[in-house]
């Protein structure tokens, strides 16, 4: 049984540390926090929703789009709405990211309505039997596209100019522009590609959950709770954070007893704040120094 | 004596501006000072203490409910329940305070909104709805002196103007004395700060203290106001709403989170008319004033008045 | 005074300070020189607790200085100034200085907010302490001036008149003429004199102007490489082949500036 739960929260956990890379990696290059994250990824998911649904579309031709769209709309986002507040305090731009989610919210109950939609699995067919424990084909795509897409994501970083670019924009932005790296192009692809990770986990979601207006905004809070537990400047620590959020709430499930069921969301947080509390830098954060 | 002038003529606009208005507008108004007073809350230990929260709305919770319950189930009189309510949320405010202390701005701020979290999730269950009223929340008595209760729009509003002036000046009194200074200090050079003798834990608690104190008060009142409270009204969009009145207004500026906690009061309301544009016009305004205020709306006045000498000479300097 | 007896300080792999003793006698003026990452501001940093050492000891008139806090090192009347400026921008001069002034302060909160006469009189005789300093140095015009407006100089000279109104027994100085002007340099060195002998209070001070140090400073401190390679009067240390060598190594322009 417990097998099962762990499973389950794996699966959870994947989709929360594709979340929390996206807004670490923006948070990284551009120091500014995405609120936003869970309506685009909302958005996002509701494009995906009409690829599938609405034309019919195979699940396998409307994730590229829906990527494709998710970057798009990151890029928008930092183009027309980030860049010309750049003279704003980076607290006020949390506001910016905001106003856009709730800009976002609105266009899709105009487009979308009001009412919930639910969207197809990935791969159909019965549930796979291994031992003890059931899984979806859905959870194990889930899964398998989070590893790729990390993997894929890292090695885009490690081995690219882009890649190289961004992290060196995120270590140091004064020098970076001193050596000439158009740190603007790169706030640019980053808001792009942390997008569209949030886009690709809300495909992979939606599934799993009925999609309407507001059902993102919890994904997005345990995303941001994930990458804070992971350190919040650590790509790997967003991943590893996403997986132990998920595994840790699948397992408050698991517990018999219905009042911590109930305070599953607060529980979350209660844990972080105790971790935080021992390790002020989070699991894999460099450690605070004290500047003097 | 141009400031004495100018606050007599604010004042006096303050106490006839109800008698041109719909009684509607004047309970917005009403409504406009509690979120004043949580703005203000906010931007000490936000603006000027460099403690971001984005949990306020557990705040207001805890006020507006325990000045209620206050009322109801003991039977205190108002003016006995409400300050004790911003005292009691005071209280909460330090115990939030206590994973404060080592952290940085982002971890900070994950922890205030696991605690609004927290708040949200635990006023509803049913272990405690006969007191708390679950998910319908419960009635709050009007204000009461004696035998006079406050309930129409008028009275409620010049009882509201009374209390929110003098939290207002006890808050400027805060801000502007070596307190308010200290919160600046450890915000902009916590090292120099300390080195001259600021101890960083004191001061964030008296931060969080403060800032507490008002934002309970905030929710004290709002729910007297209403008459109602339920905690479908302290979510995650309330939090963020105080959030936003403090940045729109300017972020560390007392006048400024006045004017932008009164500004996001009434735009839902000149916007209702929108209806489906709403909430699209709502965001789209908080990313234009950014773009066009980078400071918010009182560093867009402070530029103005340097940049224009017939304003200087409206307002001297130092008013 | 002040005695820093074996003190070690290891940052990970690096060795900061390594077993550094030397002493600072009431009334002196003590120069610490080295050249670039010898420990200097390391010292600094230790002697105002942000860091905890390695090992060794700090003691201040007989005490030890280990057992507080930074925010309690003032108390013993231990003023610094920064090396990259400590001063607060966004506030005005007056403000900066009575923030020197912080620990008489005593108002409670409750009495602070409501503008008691206790509290008002505290943040008026403050106020006027503040403004007298700045009268005495010819320099009241500038009280409601915002401080990151101002010229280096000034704000270097305004981080000293904090430190004074926090009423120091002993002065740290980390880079007190960095970047000023001769003429700047000079009123510095007249004002540090001024201080050391009209009002009586010890200077610690780090600088790399060796003219600067050696009109100055009653004795001098040579780090190199975390460790004490010398000290004595100007005269000897100017003479010491072991310091000549040490700041030939980092190229004569500096040493000699």
């Amino acid at each position: 049984m417990l097998e099962q739960y762990i499973v389950l929260g794996l699966v959870q956990g994947s989709l929360y540390a594709l979340m929390a890379l996206g807004m670490v990696l923006i948070f990284k290059t551009t120091d500014i926090v995405n609120f936003g994250q869970a309506d685009m990824t909302m958005f996002s998911a509701y494009v995906g929703f009409t690829l599938t649904v609405g034309l019919g579309w195979p699940f396998w031709a409307a994730l590229p789009v829906v990527i494709l769209f998710g970057f798009l709309l990151g890029v928008a986002v930092e183009r027309l709405a980030l860049r010309p507040a750049k003279e704003a305090p980076v607290v006020s731009l949390l506001i910016v990211t905001l106003g856009v989610a709730l800009m976002l919210n609105a266009l899709a109950s105009w487009i979308w309505g009001f009412d919930p939609k639910s969207l197809p699995y990935a791969i159909s067919g019965p549930p796979l039997v291994l031992g003890n424990i059931i899984i979806t084909r859905h959870d194990l795509v889930v899964f398998g596209t989070t590893i790729v897409l990390s993997l894929g994501f890292f090695a885009l970083l490690k081995f690219t100019k882009v890649g190289t670019a961004m992290r060196a924009a995120a270590q140091n932005k004064l020098g970076a522009q001193l050596l000439g790296i158009p740190v603007s192009r790169i706030a640019m692809m980053s808001w792009g590609l942390g997008v569209a990770l949030g886009a690709v986990a809300g495909v992979l979601i939606a599934p799993l959950v009925f999609l309407d207006l507001t059902v993102m905004v919890f994904v997005m809070l345990k995303g941001f709770a994930a990458a804070v537990l992971g350190g919040f400047t650590s790509l790997p620590g967003a991943i590893v954070g996403g997986l132990l959020v998920g595994l840790f709430e699948s397992l408050l499930i698991a517990v018999p007893f219905e009042l911590i069921n109930q305070l599953k969301e607060t529980l979350v947080f209660v844990l972080i704040i105790v971790l935080l509390a021992v390790r002020p830098q989070g699991l894999l954060g460099e450690p605070i120094h004290r500047r003097v | 004596m141009p400031r004495q002038i100018w606050l007599a003529l604010l004042g006096l606009l303050l106490i006839i501006l109800p008698f041109g208005l719909k009684g509607y507008t004047v309970y917005i108004l009403s409504i406009a000072g509690a979120n004043i007073l949580a703005a203000v809350g906010l931007n000490l230990l936000m603006g000027y203490a460099g403690q971001v929260s984005i949990g306020q709305a557990a705040f207001l919770a805890i006020g507006g409910y325990t000045s209620a319950l206050l009322m109801t189930k003991l039977g205190l009189s108002f003016w006995l329940a409400f300050p004790l309510a911003g005292m009691l949320t005071s209280l909460t405010g330090l115990i939030l305070f206590i994973p404060a202390l080592r952290l940085g701005t982002i971890y900070l701020a994950i922890a205030t909104l696991g605690f609004g979290a927290a708040v949200q999730q635990l006023i509803p269950l049913p272990y405690w709805s006969a007191i708390l009223g679950g998910h319908q929340g419960i009635r709050v008595p009007r204000p009461q002196i004696g035998s006079f209760v406050f309930d129409t729009d008028l009275e409620l509003y010049y009882l509201t103007l009374v209390i929110v002036v003098v939290l207002l000046v006890l808050s400027w009194n805060v801000a502007r004395s070596y307190i308010g200074r200290a919160f600046i200090a450890l915000r902009d050079k916590p090292a120099a700060a300390e080195a001259l003798g600021i101890n960083p834990t004191r001061y964030k608690a008296y931060a969080f203290l403060v800032s507490a104190f008002l934002t309970g008060i905030a929710g004290a009142l709002q729910a007297h106001l209403v008459g109602h409270i339920s905690p479908g009204e302290f979510g995650l969009g309330k939090s963020i709403e105080i959030f936003a009145m403090v940045i729109l207004g300017g972020i560390g500026s007392l006048p400024g989170s006045v004017l932008g906690a009164v500004f996001l009061t009434f735009l839902p309301h000149w916007l209702s008319e929108a209806r489906l544009l709403y909430t699209f016009l709502y965001g789209a305004a908080l990313v234009l004033v950014i773009i066009f205020m980078p400071y918010g709306v009182w560093g867009f006045f402070l530029r103005l008045y340097y940049r224009f000498p017939a304003m200087q000479k409206l307002f001297p300097k130092g008013a | 005074m002040l005695a820093l007896e074996d003190l070690s300080m290891r940052f990970g792999g690096l060795q900061a300070l390594d077993r550094v003793s030397f002493e600072v006698k009431e009334g002196e003026i003590v120069g610490l020189i080295g050249p670039n990452g010898a420990g200097k501001t390391t010292v600094f940093n230790l002697i105002s607790r942000f860091y905890e050492p390695t090992g060794g000891r700090i003691s201040f008139c007989g005490e030890n200085l280990l057992r507080w806090r930074p925010h309690q090192v003032v108390e013993r009347g231990i003023v610094r100034t920064f090396q990259l400026l400590g001063l607060f921008p966004y506030m005005t001069v007056l403000e900066n200085l009575m923030i020197g002034e912080h620990r008489d302060f005593g108002g409670s909160l409750l009495s602070v907010a409501l503008g008691l006469p206790r509290a008002r009189r505290e943040e008026r005789d403050r106020r006027a302490q503040a403004l007298w300093l700045l009268r005495f140095l010819k320099m009241e015009a500038l009280a409601d001036a915002f401080v990151f407006a101002l010229p280096y100089g000034t704000q270097k000279l305004i981080e000293l008149m904090r430190a004074l109104l926090a009423r120091p027994r002993l002065l740290l100085l980390d880079e007190p003429v960095a970047g000023m002007t001769v003429a700047e340099k000079t009123a510095m060195r007249e004002f540090i004199r001024r201080i050391n002998h009209d009002w009586g209070i010890t200077v610690l001070l780090v600088e790399h102007d060796m003219s600067f140090v050696m009109g100055l400073c009653n004795r001098i401190v040579v780090l190199n490489y975390g460790r004490v390679i010398a000290q004595g009067r100007p005269e000897e240390i100017q003479q010491n082949a072991e310091v000549i060598e040490a700041y030939l190594g980092e190229g004569v322009g500096s040493a000699r500036a």
